[in-house]
């Protein structure tokens, strides 16, 4: 037992350097995650270029915004095929800061050779804003075949469109969706199914640095929760030809304010319509359903009525991250979302559109995440055997919780579950590996983006570096790829919603179309499907966005783009 | 003849404690002043050592902290007594956030009465507050095996403060673990059992959960009728995660009749209507559910001030009114008694009162 330990901890250690979690705003590089002595996700963080290193913005005055700071996401503007980087910085509040300085604050494009490394073109771009950045969304707004880039701040919001040639333009009055206040995450998708991308952006609080006042928590000053201060209402923008129009107050006429941070859409009750998941930091979650009323589009908030308001206690909690994803493969889309320490990272199983299960503790997930603070979370096939596993990153809230309740942290281990048998297993656990990197974890976006068939990580660590996860998972059946393209004036032209089925090997295989989920964050929008290992084809149906449905056959091995009405028009292998 | 004066000040207030606490606190602080006046006729550290251990332990009263600690130091005899003085010291350091110096002594009176539980949970709730629960929990844990009688009230007492400790760490494996060596010493203890389901519920294992509950059940062993509420609310998420709505609708329907508009099983209750066709009646039952849902938030926030300040009257009062507002009178007639201990000035008397009175009005019988 002691020598596997030994062997276990050199196998994890051996290769990487030294972390140091008392270090913030350094590089450091992290071990990989393993299991038996398996490399799972091997940090490379600095090995493929990325150097960035996030600001909260943090002087000491504690402002509520920069602690939960700290958005990520993955966008191909270039074209090329391959998936980008972009990490959304903080600076500091209140006081000017000199933009000339060689490392002043601002967010950060990474272009991704192909190979999977990186290099800044953040001025080349034109996409380092400035403001106190949260997160993003990507999507092709105005249908022009790019991805345009909006940002989510403390303040106002930015429009960055693409111009197709490496570089973007900011748009006047973020595009006619400037939201202001404290925006969150935020999604682009399709709700009225008009061909045109509209916008959701969660609001966090009624929040400005005139309303800040000082928080303590056992005489020791720390960040206030969202309870000192009021809720704020969510912004929804319709898209058209002419930029967006807020239609907050018809769409979301009915929807009570709450503390939003995390949002996905996705059609839960399987209408064919795109809903909504909101997870809310501090009041009771919303699920805002997508529901004709007399020709117009309005979401309700059926969350208390069908069970995804609350976690397993009946009581509202600190909700970050989102994600959805059909966890027990019946063919609808479960949800799982990131909570405060004490609570669960709770997980709803979608009762075919009726109802939603919370089933945090009948998976396995609850009791492992009791301990932690989680704030990014993916639904992923990391081993390619065609089950959703888990990444969640994690980190406190409180940055010196040390001091105000000795034994406690502020930066925490990340977590990996596997999911066997229906049953979710904490891959790594910290209990088992005391030595397991402490880092304060926010946006988690993943993406292949060494296009080698399987799914990659990146985390966004608050105040520190983040941390590049390459998926090094020995694979347990094959993958197949596939990219879908819209075709307006119909559909979008990112697919946004298509809904992707399959039968393989006797499981319903079920994904949607989307790039925002998880926290703060955008994700490689591409769909990478496992099957078992000798598959020759797998036939999927897809109903696109315009509700019109489509059947294709493909092989394993490739990345596959579908143009809607035409089939496969391209095939591009997996890098080995 | 001044040392004599005191300990009868001393004996007033012990009396006075008994029937006001104001009057207790009075007696204490002229027991006090009466030590202070023998003291300055015949100079510092001259007057009996127990004379200077009760004049602290008036000082400790009144909660004059530091100066108890300056008299302490004349008291120390080399007698068995000194483990009550270590004992009174370690209290004001510890009222005066002295972590380190509280642990010291409580150490050194454990030396002359090492099998004191009130002792060892109270190093242990000073090792907790500076960051050191674990070695806090280990450190019972092993106590428990130097027990006289390893199987008593005392080992229970040890072994449940290490349970809540892991609990409130959120480590529902090492919460277990205490509560199983209990069982093995005493297993009929209902709220053990209680515990040990909900426990086994949170690791998802659910036969086994319910195998704890059995004997809650068929009443072989008995709870609060709240705490059997609890049971059957967790009973209905099994019945729900088993594909069993409408044993699930029973469960929660018998957990509102024992913990009236519990939030956890009325929210069971709507998502099982539900999913058991009836939409009209599980729609109609989410306003009960948004009100039970604020009021249980107010209930857990005044239960953090209580923790704080256990004599906070507010506090305790509104908490009694919130549960009174859910209709649960069990509960709140056993917060009603907990007030009488904590807050002996006799208001206690218009809140059971108050209580029978609400109950009443709601249609019950008193």
């Amino acid at each position: 037992m002691v020598r596997a330990c030994v062997l276990l901890a050199l196998f994890v250690f051996g290769c990487t350097a030294k972390t140091s979690p008392t270090a913030p705003n350094t590089h450091t590089q992290s071990p990989a995650r393993t299991t038996g002595g398996q490399q799972l996700f091997r940090d490379v963080t600095a090995a493929r270029g990325i150097d960035y290193v996030h600001d909260n913005g943090a002087t000491g005055r504690r402002y509520i915004v920069e602690i939960v700071s700290g958005g990520v996401g993955f966008i191909d503007y270039d074209g090329d095929g391959d998936y980008d980087l972009y990490f959304v910085d903080g600076r500091p509040l209140g006081e000017a800061t000199d933009e000339t300085a060689e490392r002043a604050p601002g967010n950060r494009l990474y272009r991704n050779d192909g190979a999977g490394h990186f290099s800044d073109v953040t001025r080349a771009a034109g996409v380092g804003d400035t403001g106190f950045g949260m997160g993003l969304a990507v999507g092709d707004v105005d249908n022009d075949g790019d991805s345009d880039l909006y940002v989510s701040n403390f303040g106002p919001n930015v429009l960055y469109l693409n111009q197709n040639d490496g570089t973007f333009t900011v748009a006047k009055n973020a595009g006619g969706a400037p939201a202001a206040g404290v925006s969150a995450s935020c999604t682009f998708f399709d709700y009225d199914r008009d061909g045109t991308l509209d916008l959701f952006v969660t609001s966090y609080l009624d929040f400005t640095l005139e309303k800040h006042r000082p928080c303590h928590l056992q005489s020791v000053e720390v960040y206030c929760s969202p309870a000192a201060y009021p809720a704020a209402s969510d912004h929804l923008y319709r898209g058209s030809t002419n930029g967006f129009v807020e239609t907050t107050q018809t769409t979301l006429a009915d929807v009570e304010p709450g503390k939003g941070l995390g949002v996905v859409a996705g059609d839960f009750n399987g209408d064919g319509w795109p809903d909504l998941y909101v997870a809310n930091d501090g009041t009771a979650n919303h699920l805002l359903i997508n529901r004709d009323e007399q020709g117009q589009r309005r979401f309700l908030d059926e969350a208390l009525f069908l069970g995804a308001a609350f976690g397993e206690t009946a009581k509202p909690e600190a909700g970050m991250g989102a994600d959805f994803g059909d966890v027990d493969r019946d063919g609808d889309l479960d949800i799982t979302v990131t909570n405060l320490e004490a609570q669960t990272t709770s997980l709803y199983l979608n009762e075919d559109g009726e109802g939603a299960l919370e089933s945090s503790f009948a998976y396995g997930l609850g009791a492992a995440s009791l301990p932690y603070v989680g704030f990014g979370v993916r639904f992923l096939d990391f081993d390619a055997d065609m089950d959703l596993d888990l990444l969640v990153a994690n980190g406190h809230i409180i940055d010196n919780i040390a001091q105000a309740r000795p034994g406690s942290s502020f930066e925490q281990p990340d977590q990996l579950f596997e999911q066997r048998d229906g049953k979710f297993f904490e891959v790594l656990d910290q209990k088992a590996n005391p030595n397991l990197p402490l880092r304060s974890g926010r946006g988690l976006a993943t993406a292949d983006i060494d296009n080698d068939g399987d799914l990659d990580a990146v985390i966004s660590n608050n105040g520190s570096a983040p941390t590049l996860l390459e998926n090094v998972a020995p694979r347990r059946g094959v993958s197949i790829g596939l990219m879908l393209r819209g075709k307006p004036p119909r559909s979008n032209r990112d697919a946004y919603g298509a809904r992707v089925s399959a039968t393989i090997a006797g499981h319903t295989i079920v994904r949607e179309v989307r790039s925002a989920a998880s926290y703060l964050s955008a994700n490689d929008p591409r769909l990478l499907i496992s099957a078992p290992t000798g598959t020759q084809s797998v036939e999927f149906t897809i109903r696109w966005p315009s509700g019109d449905v489509e059947r294709i056959t493909v092989s394993p091995g490739a990345y596959h783009t579908i143009q809607e009405g035409e089939g496969v028009t391209s095939a591009t292998p997996f890098r080995t | 003849m001044l040392q004599t004066l005191g300990r009868v000040e001393s004996f007033a207030a012990d009396k006075a404690r008994r029937s006001n606490p104001r009057a207790a606190n009075l007696a204490y602080q002229r027991s006090a002043d009466a030590f202070q006046e023998a003291q300055r006729g015949v100079g510092p550290g001259k007057l009996s050592k127990q004379s200077y251990h009760t004049w602290a332990y008036c000082l400790f009263r009144v909660q004059k902290h530091a100066e108890a600690i300056t008299q302490l130091q004349y008291a120390f005899d080399g007698s068995p007594r000194d483990a009550m003085r270590h004992a009174l010291r370690a209290r004001c350091h510890n009222a005066i956030r002295q972590g380190k110096q509280a642990i010291a002594d409580f150490t050194a009176a454990l030396k002359f009465t090492p099998q004191d539980v009130g002792l060892l949970i109270e190093r242990a709730e000073v090792r907790r507050r500076l960051g050191k629960g674990a070695l806090a929990a280990a450190e019972l844990t092993v106590a428990v095996d130097t027990l006289p009688s390893p199987h008593g009230a005392a080992h229970t007492r040890l072994l449940r403060w290490v349970f809540e400790y892991f609990l409130g760490q959120n480590d529902v494996d090492a919460a277990i673990a205490p509560l199983e060596r209990i069982r093995k010493a005493q297993p009929n203890l209902g709220w053990l059992r209680l515990e040990l389901g909900i426990l086994y519920y949170r690791k998802g294992a659910f036969d086994r959960a319910v195998a704890e509950f059995e004997p809650l059940l068929d009443g072989t062993l008995s709870v609060k009728s709240y705490g059997l509420g609890r049971v059957y609310a967790r009973l209905g998420l099994i019945a729900r995660h088993k594909g069993e709505p409408s044993k699930a609708e029973k469960h929660f329907r018998r957990a509102l009749e024992l913990s009236p508009n519990e939030a956890t099983a009325l929210r069971g209750l709507v998502s099982s209507l539900n999913r058991n066709g009836k939409r009209e009646e599980a729609l109609a039952l989410i306003p009960a559910l948004r009100t039970a849902v604020r009021l249980e938030e107010e209930i857990r926030r005044l239960s953090r001030q209580i923790g704080r300040d256990p004599r906070n009257k507010g506090a305790r009062a509104k908490k009694i009114l919130s549960l009174c507002e859910l209709h649960r009178w069990d509960e709140a007639s056993d917060e009603v008694e907990l007030y009488g201990q904590v807050i002996p000035d006799g208001s206690v008397v218009q809140l059971r009162s108050d209580l029978a009175r609400r109950k009443k009005e709601a249609g019950k019988t008193p």
